[in-house]
């Protein structure tokens, strides 16, 4: 690297680093707020996708990182949440391709990482809860884990599934029965059926 | 399998979301295979939302956003340097070429240039392994070796500096078409 710079490239660089005040739309303001909003449940989204508490650390740190960067047409808040979704799930594939990391349907149910804070009030029942459900979640692909989530957590609507998840809006409706239809089947195995309420 | 989505699949999810159940759609969700599907599966998946959002350790939204201004800072700064490192990139690997191809084109010349070196040490490798060593003979070689590079010089020196000048204004040109880009 050059250790001296013209003046030109001096005032080139200044330009480039004042322009990154202006390249946020949201102010400081407006993004605590949307991230109050929006910063657990997309945590909850990644980690129960990937099944990693660490990796939905990062993924998510990064998705914030990229998002503050887009220019929204409308700051309208159920779609920038959407599009937040979309960055996430984008990132999360780009990771499992790139890194040869095996998604959670793969991995054997001992490797699978549990809690990391257990000392709730219910903590025995939450455990065991979990430990039950991310055993079910692993006979699921990561596609069906990210459709029931958004579905059944999010209450997305198929078009917003279609755009997060990047699939047709025409085929989510199969897609989404399916993944329900196998998840409810694998609960009631395990005896996590007990009724609607 | 067909897919089959009762109408109020939708209410029961809403309800299990929300936690507030009236007593008709309780009592279709219990009679309701489909409802009663998405009702088991909406209400697992959000009891492990309602555990992941009181013990996530998410950071602060400030501590976010600064994170966010730093890694845009340097993601600006990056790109303000970027076309500095590929003129760099770019001179060294003209130069690289530029030597290649000056030893190449000068070949001839550059064998008659170390011509009177081989030979000098091949005449004093061949007297010393007789023990006699013909000073006259080296000097000799070394006056004629002198005065071949002299004038090769002055040759080479002429095609060096013209690539270096061809060189420069080549680095030039890429330097402002890419701070242009």
């Amino acid at each position: 690297m050059l250790k001296e710079f013209t003046l030109s490239e001096a005032q080139q660089f200044g330009r480039a680093i004042g322009a990154v005040d202006a390249a946020f739309q949201m102010d400081e303001q407006s993004f605590r707020t949307f991230y109050d909003r929006t910063a657990r449940p997309l945590w909850s989204y990644l980690y129960r996708t990937s099944g990693n508490a660490a990796l939905a650390d990062d993924l998510m740190q990064e998705s914030y990182f990229r998002f503050l960067r887009v220019r929204f047409p409308e700051m309208n808040q159920d779609y920038m949440k959407n599009y937040l979704f979309r960055i996430a799930t984008n990132l999360m594939r780009d990771h499992w391709r790139h890194s040869k990391v095996e998604p959670l349907a793969s991995v054997p149910p001992e490797e699978v990482e549990q809690p990391r804070v257990a000392g709730s009030e219910h903590g025995e029942q939450t455990f065991q809860l979990r430990s039950d459900v991310m055993n079910v979640m692993q006979g699921l692909k990561p596609r069906e884990r990210e459709l029931l989530w958004l579905a059944y957590v999010e209450g997305s609507s198929h078009r917003e599934i279609a755009e997060t998840i990047g699939l047709k809006e025409q085929s989510i409706r199969s897609l989404l029965f399916r993944a329900r239809n196998k998840l409810a089947t694998l609960m009631r195995r395990r005896g996590l059926g007990a009724g609607p309420a | 399998m067909k897919p089959f989505e009762c109408e109020k699949e939708s209410l029961v999810i809403e309800a299990v979301r929300s936690g507030s159940w009236d007593a008709d759609l309780r009592e279709h969700a219990a009679h309701c295979e489909s409802c009663a599907d998405a009702a088991l599966a909406a209400r697992v998946l959000n009891e492990m939302r309602t555990i992941d959002q009181a013990e996530a350790r998410i950071p602060d939204a400030g501590l976010m956003w600064w994170k966010a201004q730093l890694v845009a800072k340097r993601t600006a700064a990056e790109r303000a340097t970027q076309p500095i490192s590929f003129v760099e990139r770019f001179t060294y690997v003209c130069g690289v070429f530029c030597f290649i191809g000056v030893c190449v084109w000068q070949w001839a010349a550059i064998r008659a240039w170390f011509a009177p070196i081989k030979s000098g040490f091949h005449g004093a490798r061949s007297a010393a392994s007789a023990w006699h060593l013909d000073l006259h003979g080296m000097q000799t070689s070394i006056a004629s070796w002198a005065e071949k590079a002299a004038s090769l010089q002055k040759s080479s020196l002429t095609i060096v500096f013209s690539v270096g000048v061809l060189l420069i204004f080549v680095a030039f040109a890429a330097y402002f078409t890419r701070s242009e880009e």
